[in-house]
């Protein structure tokens, strides 16, 4: 193993040497670049190496399993040792046990309730802004990872500008409707609209069938329901956040800041509670006790409903797409298919304005991605954990991930593709969504998990007349302002840097 | 002089020897104890770090904000200020108070009354294959039983809409933990706490580990008080409320105890059946506090809302110690 830290100025210097020699032996002729390609990869690299991998959903996929073996060949001297947590224990609790103990995996895959700039005031993590913009040698072309991705998930991934954690893979969520229901309703075309979309429930009750089903007692972080406010805050609030960001792009998370501690943005104001009274209005179409708490079943309630074809429609993530396709033939057989979210417009909302708004809510967060621990710099395991996030990130390793894990890639160019025909094309619905996010979905994710639990209670709340939309959305505004003080900290640590 | 000297120190031979002797004793007893002691000893130092150590650590970290990693600041009393002023911990306390008191309600009767019952049977045989009967669906594991209640509680496709629908009362039906007026009920009827740590026990409330304790007692009175008390002219509700229950009191108290600690401090059963929901109309202390350490990364605040939640318990362990007491104790008889 290298007897001292590899310093990021090391690493660099290696990369562009990499770099230099992969555009002279590019000029020889497509061997030589091969063989520089594996010169660069194959410096004098050893040890072994952790990685944390919380599986996403369905454990280690088979294709990490396959990269690791490749990776192993190619340096012989390298062991790469996958970690999970132990049986029993939740991922975030066991990652936040190793990183306060130093003791964390070298690199290590944040569990979904987990932002790594959260974690910044504690220094667990290696900054990675360098590793995203230095030339990768396991790319013939050795473009760096900024260069791979596609520009929009790379400002998702970002804070203030710097990167502490990359993925190669995103999802998103879309409605997944059953046409045979539509059909049956007289709703012969897809609402567009958040007015079509209204009438097409209004049809829907009226032919007896549940329109929707909603997972609205869902309080968990990063889910479905949780996450659909962030829609309609943007659209509701597009003047406003157009102030706030002015131009092309999503809202940051600096910018949501400084918009709740100048008041620009507040859950009082008429147009945030505009956005929450549509939701009220829209829940008298949700399933029965739709506010009921979520419980440890899976599929959910409200899946259920939908898998067994009583309701119409069903608001979830691509993940969702394998289990319509085993669950659905099987016992109901329908068929069915995937919508985005309508959009808002004048005609539905005074606040809403005129055209096409990003209806995306996850995109690149919303997948596996993987950061690298300061106790890897530690144990001098530096050099070995960028070689490898290379390996991870190289185009053709980040479509066998995208080929193996139904996640949709964030790489420039990596064509989408599930585990079958119908799965590709789902895949590619939801891609179009995840590459235009809604304005707020990443900034609001940014303000962490605390502020989304809370806004998810109070929506609910509200939503079930448990609690006034006024009161509410003082408690909302609370909520954020305590939200905004803790990634003011975060954000103070990044802009030291 | 001498003379004086030498009773003066025989007296004080005199007086020293008992305790001497009592020195001995224990240095005896210490010697004798030294090999258990040893064997207990990782017990102890276990507990000291498992249990009394995050125990401490919360009650210091109440005065503090903390996020369970970084450096804490002392606060004194905010968190009970901020407390005062949560409405979900006001939820909470309310929902958990009434939990806890249907629990006690239902600690209190249908378990004894199944075991009245059973203790009532003249056949030893048939009162075993009774008891065996109640404690059989302990082995199967909570969490099952819990999700069996969610399906049971389905509003489109729960067994008791589908039974009211088919009753002809499809007025009647409803959406028994997702609306937000009758979800603590729906709790309350499904996952009752039981005195068993980590348990709730649901409808029809027959609480196994209660009714076990509830028969040994029952079973520790002589027979002859009985006898006496039939022969007294006694019926059998005056012998149920004059003799059997003032004689089991040791047991109720334990049970009141149980189920006290047990619904203050348990959440894992609304985890599961209805996360809090909808909203925070089955939120309780526990579940609040997981959220506010675990989610909110707010230890401090949670280790307020743990101390407040001890103080009660205490407070109300205490007051039943002291008032509910059995009339007299026989041997075999528990608590």
């Amino acid at each position: 193993m290298a007897t001292r830290p590899l310093t990021r100025r090391d690493f660099l210097s290696n990369g562009s040497r990499a770099a230099g020699a992969a555009v002279l032996v590019a000029w020889l002729g497509p061997d030589a670049a091969m063989a520089a390609q594996e010169h660069a990869s194959t410096r004098a690299l050893s040890g072994t190496l952790s990685v944390f991998d919380f599986g996403g959903f369905t454990g280690v996929p088979a294709v990490m399993k396959d990269i690791v073996k490749a990776y192993e060949t190619l340096h012989p001297n390298v062991k790469i040792q996958i970690v999970s947590s132990p049986s029993g224990m939740d991922n975030t609790t066991y990652t936040i046990t190793q990183f306060t103990a130093g003791t964390a995996p070298d690199i290590v895959s944040p569990a979904v309730a987990q932002q790594p700039w959260a974690d910044l005031t504690h220094d667990w993590w290696y900054e990675l802004t360098d590793w995203v913009h230095a030339p990768n040698p396991y790319d013939a072309q050795h473009r760096s990872y900024s260069a791979l991705l596609q520009p929009q998930y790379l400002e998702q991934l970002q804070l203030d500008k710097r990167f502490w954690s990359i993925a190669v893979t995103g999802q998103d969520a879309m409605f997944f409707y059953n046409k045979d229901l539509f059909a049956k309703a007289g709703v012969s075309a897809l609402p567009r609209t958040w007015a079509d979309f209204i009438a097409a429930q209004q049809k829907l009750q009226k032919a007896g069938i549940i329109p929707i089903a909603m997972d609205a007692g869902d309080i968990t972080f990063g889910n479905p329901y949780p996450s659909i406010p962030a829609i309609f805050e943007s659209m509701t609030m597009s003047k406003t956040l157009a102030k706030m960001h002015p131009g092309p792009g999503l809202v940051t998370l600096d910018e949501l800041v400084s918009g709740i501690d100048g008041g620009t943005f507040s859950a009082n104001s008429p147009e945030y509670q505009e956005s929450w009274r549509l939701i009220k209005s829209w829940s008298s179409y949700f399933q029965r006790g739709f506010g009921a708490g979520l419980g440890a079943a899976f599929p959910t309630p409200a899946g259920h409903l939908f898998l067994e074809g009583k309701a119409a429609m069903y608001w979830a993530g691509s993940y969702w797409v394998p289990i319509m396709e085993s669950s659905v033939p099987a016992a109901h057989g329908f068929a069915w298919d995937v919508f985005p979210f309508p959009q808002i417009t004048p005609s539905s909302s005074s606040f809403a304005t005129p055209g096409h708004k990003g209806v995306g809510v996850w995109g690149a967060w919303g997948a596996v991605p993987w950061g690298v621990s300061k106790a890897a710099e530690q144990r001098g395991h530096l050099d070995l954990v960028q070689d490898f996030l290379f390996f991870l990130t190289s185009p053709n390793k980040m479509a066998a991930f995208a080929r193996d894990s139904v996640y949709i890639p964030l790489g420039k160019g990596i064509p989408i593709k599930g585990n079958d025909a119908v799965q590709t094309t789902k895949l590619g619905q939801f891609s179009k969504v995840m590459s235009q996010p809604c304005s707020l979905s990443t900034a609001e994710t940014a303000l962490g998990a605390a502020f989304q639990v809370q806004r998810s209670k109070l929506m609910t709340q509200y939503l079930t007349n448990q609690t006034s939309l006024s009161s509410a959305t003082d408690q909302v505004q609370r909520a954020l302002t305590m939200a905004a003080k803790q990634a003011r900290r975060w954000l103070a640590v990044a802009q030291k840097r | 002089m001498k003379g004086t000297r030498d009773v003066a120190l025989a007296q004080s031979v005199r007086e020293r020897a008992p305790r001497r002797g009592r020195l001995d004793h224990v240095q005896r007893e210490m010697r004798r104890a030294r090999a258990p002691l040893f064997f207990i000893l990782p017990a102890i130092i276990f507990a000291a770090i498992f249990l009394y150590y995050p125990a401490l650590s919360g009650l210091y970290h109440a005065f503090f904000d903390w996020d369970g990693v970084s450096q804490a600041d002392f606060i004194g009393l905010n968190n009970f200020q901020e407390m005062m002023s949560d409405p979900s911990v006001r939820t909470a306390f309310t929902n958990v108070g009434k939990l806890t008191g249907v629990g006690v309600v239902i600690v209190l009767t249908v378990p004894l009354m199944a075991a009245r019952l059973i203790n009532g049977i003249p056949n030893l045989r048939v009162q075993y294959i009774f008891r065996v009967g109640f404690v059989i669906p302990l082995v199967v594991p909570n969490v099952v039983l819990l999700l069996v209640w969610g399906f049971f509680y389905d509003p489109t496709d729960g067994m008791l809409n589908r039974l009211l629908t088919d009753m002809h009362q499809s007025g009647l039906t409803q959406a028994w933990l997702g609306d937000p007026a009758i979800a603590l009920y729906g709790v309350m009827v499904s996952s009752s706490p039981s005195p068993l740590p980590g348990f709730s026990v649901g409808f029809p409330w027959v609480d196994a580990f209660a009714l076990l304790i509830y028969t040994a007692g029952l079973q520790s009175i002589p027979g002859e008080i009985l006898e006496a008390a039939a022969m007294d002219g006694a019926g059998a509700r005056q012998r149920f409320l004059r003799i059997e229950l003032p004689l089991i009191l040791g047991q109720v108290r334990l049970l009141v105890v149980l189920v006290i600690i047990n619904g203050l401090q348990n959440f894992t059963q609304i985890l599961i059946l209805t996360q809090g929901g909808p909203g925070e109309a089955t939120t309780v202390p526990g579940l609040y506090l997981y959220q506010q350490a675990f989610i909110s990364q707010r230890m401090g605040y949670a280790s307020s809302i743990a101390l407040v939640l001890f103080a009660i318990i205490v407070v109300l362990t205490a007051i039943n110690v002291k008032f509910i007491r059995p009339a007299t104790e026989f041997e075999g008889a528990a608590a």
